[in-house]
């Protein structure tokens, strides 16, 4: 058995068998199993493009284009990977393409220009579990927008590792797999956002 | 271990990432080791910023993606169709240089025998000449030439109609029943075919049968014939799984709600979960009225949608 058809059917064993069965479904035109298969994984799919992009007509695209592509090549799918690492790969990589475009347009002012006058857009954030306190309100508020600089500040790869590991859970050779990289260049990638995070949030924790 | 070592590999740890081996170091210098233990509990402090930060997905967002992701697939080319003949079409390119005629070849064989064993559309059915409808015969144009004499040469592919009669418990009977439920040309026959198969569906395969129709076929006439021979099985499973996916998905009312008089003679927490989530996104004020007096008598909270 060459190497790629013993990873093939590793893989293939490593899926359960409820998901194979869905894949294959889908590939042979079964429209209803693409749905369930789709199903079963756009939540998280859609949590992850909003985290990642804190936009939600970006994620509406990420989502959208996403399972589009999956449509379209499902039949080129061999099962050398798991669907997920599949999947997340093509999710992934229309995230970074946001993120890098967002990168070379820089990323849009936090005050912004209303019939009522400039308005800063962090001043107006939600507040969440916040009493009614001034000084802990504005602690919260300048705590908000500290991350939300920081979070851009990383690298898009660096932000990628970030999300994946700290909200969807995944583990760091997962997310080597989908970035088409080593565990050990996603642990070096988390240890650098972790620092970059420690350096910029010191005074607050 | 060093400091520098433990406070790398306590960013591991609160992401368990680290190995036991590890772990076990890890712990013995941070018993000892005041500086890191106080680096850690900083590095929890900031886990718990950032659970906080988490974006919240907005209410209906989900439901608008699916709804949309639906209609553009829907409008799509159908998923494995397209592909097995851009594969077919691809084929002498794929053989190779040397194999490329035995390609063309196949592809030559592959139309013809395509023709005569393929379904034939009304448009493309002739009576042969001298020959009548009743004789059974149905024939199609495969060929026209200029005839020498000055009129024309036609050939025809012919196929000769056979009349079958048997019970359905017959497996030959009831492997044709089966190809006419999925004949993709005529709905007619699939809603006649439906009208037998339901009564007979005790038997599992004829069961798949009325479940496959009922998920996948696109004609709702059909699919309410498929749902009525399910009926005695709304109990079951399997039946109800596709029950719940049909009343979530399929676009026709009557389909819907059939699906909801199948799935609320079972009360149960499943028939609640499925009912509320199509609450969510049912439009059809009927139904949702249904729905809506189902979960009553069952004591679901209506709060929740």
């Amino acid at each position: 058995m060459t190497n790629g058809a013993a990873r093939a059917v590793s893989a293939q064993l490593a899926q359960p068998m409820d998901e194979i069965s869905l894949i294959q479904a889908a590939q042979r035109g079964d429209q209803n199993a693409f749905e369930r298969l789709v199903r079963s994984y756009d939540q998280s799919v859609l949590r992850l493009a909003m985290n990642l992009l804190r936009s939600p007509e970006d994620a509406y695209d990420v989502y959208q284009e996403a399972f589009l592509r999956v449509y379209r090549n499902l039949d080129h799918f061999r099962f050398d990977c798991s669907f997920h690492t599949w999947l997340y790969r093509i999710v992934t990589n229309l995230c970074l393409d946001h993120l890098r475009k967002r990168k070379v347009r820089r990323e849009e002012p936090t005050v912004v220009e209303t019939a009522d006058g400039p308005v800063d857009r962090i001043e107006t954030m939600q507040e969440d579990r916040v009493d009614g306190d001034p000084q802990r309100r504005l602690l919260s508020r300048q705590l908000r927008g500290r991350i939300e600089a920081v979070l851009g500040a990383l690298t898009p790869r660096e932000r990628m590792v970030f999300e994946m590991r700290h909200y969807q859970g995944m583990r760091l050779k997962a997310i080597g797999e989908v970035l088409g990289t080593t565990e050990e260049a996603a642990k070096n990638c988390l240890f650098r956002a972790t620092q970059k995070m420690r350096a910029a949030l010191g005074d607050f924790i | 271990m060093n400091c520098e070592k433990a406070q790398r590999d306590l960013i591991l740890f609160l992401y368990d990432e680290l190995s036991l081996e590890a772990e076990e170091l890890l712990q013995q210098h941070l018993e000892d080791c005041a500086s890191c233990r106080s680096a850690m509990e900083r590095e929890r402090a900031m886990h718990r910023l950032f659970d906080d930060m988490e974006a919240e997905v907005p209410a209906g967002l989900l439901v608008q993606c699916r709804n949309d992701l639906r209609s553009t697939i829907r409008a799509a080319t159908p998923l494995g169709r397209a592909s097995i003949w851009r594969r077919i079409w691809q084929l002498p390119a794929a053989l190779g240089p040397a194999l490329k005629p035995l390609g063309a070849v196949a592809l030559v064989a592959l139309g013809f025998f395509g023709a005569r064993f393929t379904e034939f559309y009304p448009d493309g059915i002739l009576t042969p000449l001298g020959q009548s409808r009743a004789e059974g015969v149905v024939s199609r144009v495969r060929q026209v030439t200029p005839d020498p004499a000055g009129g024309v040469r036609i050939v025809l592919d012919e196929t000769r109609q056979r009349v079958l009669r048997g019970n359905i418990d017959d497996n030959r009977i009831r492997q044709l029943l089966f190809s006419a439920a999925t004949d993709p040309a005529n709905p007619g026959l699939r809603v006649e075919t439906m009208e037998i198969l339901r009564k007979s569906a005790d038997a599992e395969d004829v069961r798949q049968a009325l479940l496959h129709a009922l998920r996948n076929d696109t004609n709702a006439g059909v699919r309410l014939k498929a749902i009525e021979g399910l009926a005695a099985f709304a109990g079951d499973s399997a039946t109800r799984k596709v029950l719940a996916d049909v009343l979530l998905t399929d676009e026709n009312p009557g389909v819907r709600t059939r699906a909801i008089d199948l799935l609320i003679q079972h009360k149960g927490i499943d028939t609640i979960g499925v009912l509320q989530e199509s609450m969510r996104t049912e439009s059809n004020n009927y139904i949702r009225l249904r729905m809506q007096r189902a979960l009553r008598e069952m004591n679901a909270s209506v709060e929740t949608f």
